[in-house]
């Protein structure tokens, strides 16, 4: 009987063919696959605030874009929308008309 | 004849199983899947015999392995056709198994395995339908030994 049990088990290893993720020892402690590396992986630093951070000027402080645009104008002593550069018809460059311009002020 | 259309039955159940699974992958789905808590499916190819013994590259050995295996399998078929009562009926279930295991050493030169027992981390073998049957009928012709007097021949 003994002998029997004993062929039936080794005819139960021939036959099935039930295998393991690998080799016998990953499937018995149960590793399934390969995994992310670890290793390939590079550990970022955490998020930190600058040392003045609470210094720094908020938007709302800061002037308007309207207002910057007015200051410029002022400076210039005319408006941006208006056509104030008339086309010369002389040689002069845009740049000199420009500056022409303005020294003229 | 009930004992063929029995080993007929589960080749064909095990066919089945094993061509679903393939073309699955075939059309890109790979084959794991999480059924439930203790079962997955995951596709593996066995080149050796039971239990992840003597896998192997495909070589002489693979072939003379395949070879000794179809002579246990023509053994078997002899001893099917000579056994009467339950003998007759769990070595249908063995030869059924086997000759679904053998086909694919034969056509695939692998066997692939995909049910995936497990509880918790720990993985029983992955194993197939084939296999199934193959573990019924080794369990019944242990229990009928040791219950039953009759000689199965």
């Amino acid at each position: 009987m003994t002998k029997k049990i004993i062929y039936s088990f080794i005819l139960l290893i021939f036959l099935s063919s039930c295998e393991t993720m690998g080799s016998v020892k990953r499937g018995l402690t149960g590793e399934k696959k390969q995994s992310t590396d670890e290793f390939l992986v590079r550990k970022k630093n955490p998020l930190i605030l600058p040392p003045d951070y609470e210094n720094l000027p908020s938007p709302e402080a800061g002037i308007s874009v309207a207002e910057e645009i007015s200051i410029f104008e002022k400076s210039l002593g005319t408006s941006i929308g208006e056509d104030t550069f008339e086309s010369d018809s002389s040689s002069e460059s845009l740049e000199k008309s420009i500056l022409k311009k303005i020294r003229s002020k | 004849m009930k004992k063929i259309i029995i080993v007929i039955a589960i080749f064909l159940f095990d066919r089945v199983s094993k061509i679903y699974l393939l073309n699955l992958q075939t059309n890109g789905i790979n084959i794991d899947f999480y059924v439930n808590p203790f079962l997955n499916f995951y596709l593996v190819w066995n080149t050796g015999i039971g239990f992840g013994i003597a896998s192997m590259e495909l070589s002489i050995y693979y072939h003379l392995l395949t070879f000794i295996i179809l002579l246990v399998n023509i053994m078997l078929i002899f001893f099917l056709l000579k056994s009467k009562g339950i003998y007759a009926y769990l070595f249908a279930l063995i030869i059924g198994g086997s000759l679904g295991n053998l086909f694919d050493r034969l056509y695939y030169y692998a066997v692939p395995d995909f049910i995936d027992l497990h509880l918790g981390d720990y993985h029983w073998f992955v194993f197939n339908v084939a296999d199934i049957f193959i573990t019924i009928g080794i369990i019944g012709f242990i229990l009928a030994e040791f219950l039953m007097k009759r000689k199965f021949l």
